[in-house]
Order: C-alpha cells, then structure tokens, then sequence
C-alpha cells in the first residue's frame, strides 16, 4: 500500500518537473554549480604548484582537487536538494490546497509523508548526477572504478537525509514558512560535512557535531574510494558508524515529525501557512 | 513630453518609486538580514578550503597571487564573496521585482503611467544599495571581531566610498538583467546565468593572476571586478591605494551607458508587449 502510493506520489511530482525541467535543473544543479563549485573550483586552483594539489594532498593524500570538489558537491546537493525538495513539495501541497487530502489516506501519518521525501530526494538525485557528469565531462574529474565500494555509504547517507526531510516537514507543520531556517540548515549541513574541504580543518567544537552527521562519513568514504583520499577513520569502523548516525537522525527526524503532526492535528493548522 | 522640461517630475516620481519600495522592504526585513548575515556565514566555507588547500607550507602558486597568511586570506575572500553576494541580491531582486508586479498586474497599470521607466529599472535601488551597506559593515565586523583583522578606519571609510560608488553601477547592471523580464516569461535562468559568469570571470574566490589570459581580460571588463579589485587594496593599502578619479570616472560612465541601455532595452520590451498584448502575461 505505502509502495503504490509513494510511486503515484512520485508519478505525480515528476509530472509537475517535466513541465518546468529548466527551473529544476537551475534549482538543483546550476544552482549549486555557481555558488559552490565554480567559486571553490578557482579557489583551489590558486592553490595550485606545478597544476599539482600539493597543500591538498598534505591535508586529504589525494592531488585531485576536482574530484574533491565535485564529490563533495555531489552528496552537498542530495542533503540540500533534500531540505529545499522537501519544502518545496509541501509548500506546493499547501498552495494547490492538497496537503489535508493526502492526509487523509488510511496509511500510518509517516507513511503519508514518505512520497515528500521519496520526491524531494528523487530529484535532488538529478540534480547531484548532472553535477557530477559535468564535472567529468568538463572539469576533469576521474573516479576510480573502486567507486562502487562507496555505493552503500551513498545509501545509507541518504537514509539519513529521509530523517532530515522527516525534520524538515516537522519544521514546516509548525511554523507553516522557514526558508531563512532551511536555508541556514542547509548551508551548515554542508560545512559541517566537509563539502568543499576535509572536516580535519574544523575548528574542535564543529568537529564534535561534524562526527555525528552521517554525511561526514558519507563524503569521507566517497572520497576514499572514488578518489583514494585518507578516510577520517578505518573504513571497517567508518561504515557502523555512519549508518548508527543514519538511524540516529532518521528515527530523530520521525519523533519530530510525529510530534508536529499531532500539534497541528491538535489546532487544525495543517493547512495554514 | 519632453524629458528635460518634465525632469523634476520624473525625479519626484523616482523619488516615490524609492519610497514605495522602501515601505514594501521594511514590512519583510528578512532581505536586510539576509544582507547581513550570508555575506559573514558564506566565506567560512572558502576560508576552511582555502585552509586545507595549503597544506603545511609547501611552496605553491598562491605566494605570489593570493595571500598566504590566515587574516589576509578571510580579508581577500571575505571582500571578494561581499560583491558577489551583493551583486546576487540586486541581480535577482531586480529581476523578481519586475516579475513580481507583472503577476500581481500591477506591472500594466503602472506603464499607463507617463512617468519615466526609471521608476520600474531603479525604484529598488535605493533599498539595495542599503543592503549593500549593511553587508560592508557586517564583514568588516566579521574580519576585526572574528579573524583579527587590522582595519585602519581610513580604510574601512574609504571602502565604504568604493561600495557607494559601485553601487548605482551594480544596480544598472541588474536592471539591464531586469528588462529581460520583459522578453520571456521566466527570466530567472538568465538570471542565474549573469550569476554563474560573474562568479567565474570577476575574481570573488582567486585573483584573475590563474585565470587564462582570455578569461581575466573578460574578467578586467567587469565593473564586478573593478569593484572587488578596488575594494581589496582599499582595505588592504589604504586609500592612497586607489586611483579615485579614474575608478569614480569608470563607474559613473558605465552608470551612465548601461542605464542608458536599459532603458532602450525596457522601451523596445513595453513596445513589442502592447503590440503582442503579452505585457501582463505571466
């Protein structure tokens, strides 16, 4: 029952992208590409000894500084993606005054809100490969084939980032509108993460929150095996620990989100923003 | 009617297309906060970057075209994200402005108005300008309370004249991004387009010194660049630094030459709208 209506919810959503492709391609890709990438991209260029990263591969044991760009920007544009996709697709629920409808399917309130975040991360998946196919198609970023090897930390980032849309639609259900909030949460995801740089150079309070983000480790162990870089910690201890973060911040995500939902079932604000 | 002889109206009418804005950006401040706050958060990332990018003192390029030590380093990046972020408020801001009134239908109704186009270009002006100043001051705070930044108050006043005198030359060049507006019905992609090229061709993040020479010669045509340029060795030498007749000379002319396309731009727009009857159409 949840997996048919997460597939007609998301039948439904890519309907609505087909008819204005440019405005998502610009909102998931483009967006990212000249905010964060082309500016670090030249940062990193100065950088540059002999066209070699040599500061960089001092810090991370890896000279390739697209890679590490683009890499980082790739799981940067799922958490963000996430958080943005999220808000959009329920602000467009709201606005076209359908939100209480789905509501008020027979399925378990979190399971209602699962195509939310199914859509949001569908599409902040485009927008992560397209940035990623760029790179290697006009910046020179080359992945190793041990790339595979990361494929499972990718998942269980991304089971993680299901807890953050669940925190963003508990957000959203309370304060009806958040875009300075969201905008914020996304930014510092990202720099917490280490999107553009290792977490080595974090500051010791922002390196303890840094380590209990999943995404750390999913960029990390992305890194390490597309690029070769060192991993912050032995990969066989790296792969618990994200996916006990994963679960950490999922099953945070859903208390938050349950509680919400009973507030605004209790003041009938579901619809309001 | 003549635009000469109907100049002191057109000034009132600008002047009250100021203020209407003025009043519509006091009821939402979350723009003046946004000015304040994303021009001191953003750099962080690049600063963190350009960390580890040097690594433990091996000698690399960054010696000789950007600054090596930490303070100098957040001073370089934080200046240069401040034009950038200012340069994406009035470029968007501009652009939603216009878009705005066209699809509350306001847009029509204000071109019956014999008052000049100006109004519609440079109505928002003034409200950015201010974010523009706003932004200056909270990254200068940034640098001295965060990184301990040394900042000579002649510097920071003459830096604050570069941004003064930047700003109507940056708003022209919004407003040119404006009128598109005008020609199609979504124009936020060229929007991010004029973004994307300012970021790559005006020197935010890295000096023009790495760009190929193709590029930073593009780059050396940019008020953006100049601005950023200017601003950097006004904060870092001083303003003896600066050549102000020539910068004053460069900025206003371009002002004016830009302006003056634009209003070209916006004519030829409103003509080919009233022909086609899509004026209003959203």
């Amino acid at each position: 029952m949840v997996s048919r209506v997460v597939l007609l919810s998301l039948r439904k959503d890519f309907r609505n992208v087909v008819g204005s492709p440019i405005a998502v391609l610009n909102m998931t890709a483009l967006n990212p590409l000249y905010r964060l990438i082309l500016p670090s991209y030249l940062l990193a260029t100065a950088f540059l000894y002999h066209g070699r990263a040599v500061g960089l591969a001092q810090s991370t044991g890896s000279v390739d500084f697209q890679g590490f760009i683009f890499v980082g920007a790739f799981m940067n544009i799922l958490m963000v993606g996430a958080i943005i996709g999220t808000s959009a697709v329920i602000g467009f629920e709201r606005g076209s005054g359908t939100l209480e409808q789905a509501w008020t399917t027979p399925s378990s309130r979190v399971a209602t809100a699962v195509p939310f975040a199914v859509s949001a991360l569908a599409l902040s998946a485009i927008g992560a490969f397209t940035c990623l196919l760029l790179g290697v198609a006009a910046f020179g970023v080359r992945l190793r084939w041990t790339t595979v090897f990361a494929i499972p930390a990718v998942l269980i980032g991304v089971a993680g980032m299901v807890g953050v849309c669940y925190l963003v639609m508990a957000l959203l259900l309370r304060m009806g509108q958040a875009r300075a909030v969201l905008d914020g949460g996304g930014f510092f995801l990202g720099l917490l993460s280490g999107n553009i740089f290792p977490v080595t150079v974090l500051p010791g309070p922002l390196r303890v929150i840094s380590s209990a983000l999943p995404s750390t480790y999913a960029i990390d162990l992305l890194r390490h095996f597309a690029l070769g870089s060192w991993p912050l910690l032995s990969v066989r201890w790296e792969y618990p620990l994200e996916a006990v973060c994963s679960a950490g911040l999922l099953g945070l995500g859903v208390f938050a989100f349950v509680r919400a939902e009973r507030f605004v079932s209790t003041t009938g604000r579901l619809g309001q923003f | 009617m003549g635009i000469r002889s109907d100049l002191p109206l057109h000034a009132w009418a600008l002047v009250a297309a100021a203020k209407r804005e003025w009043r519509v950006a006091r009821r939402y401040p979350d723009v003046f906060i946004g000015a304040v706050a994303w021009p001191v958060v953003t750099p962080v990332v690049f600063v963190f970057q350009a960390r580890a990018s040097m690594g433990h003192g091996t000698p690399h390029r960054s010696g000789q075209t950007i600054p090596t030590d930490s303070v100098h380093l957040a001073v370089f990046l934080y200046l240069g994200w401040l034009v950038a972020s200012w340069l994406a408020l009035l470029l968007t801001e501009s652009s939603a402005s216009l878009s705005g009134q066209r699809v509350q239908g306001s847009l029509e109704t204000t071109l019956l108005s014999p008052a000049t186009r100006l109004t519609l270009l440079f109505g928002l002006a003034p409200v950015l300008l201010v974010t523009g100043a706003l932004s200056y001051i909270a990254v200068l705070l940034a640098l001295v309370l965060g990184f301990g930044a040394h900042i000579a108050l002649s510097s920071a006043l003459a830096g604050g004249l570069v941004i003064l005198l930047a700003g109507p030359t940056l708003a022209a060049i919004a407003a040119a991004a404006g009128t598109t507006t005008l020609f199609m019905r979504r124009s936020g992609g060229l929007v991010d387009i004029a973004r994307a090229l300012s970021v790559t061709f005006c020197g935010f993040t890295a000096p023009l010194a790495i760009m190929p020479t193709w590029a930073a010669k593009i780059g050396r045509l940019l008020p953006p660049t100049w601005t950023v340029d200017t601003l950097r060795d006004t904060i870092f030498g001083g303003p003896s630094k600066t050549d102000w007749p020539r910068l004053s000379l460069l900025l206003i002319g371009t002002f004016l030459v830009i302006s003056a396309l634009s209003l070209a731009a916006f004519a030829a727009g409103e003509q080919r709208g009233r022909r086609s009857g899509t004026l209003g159409g959203v």
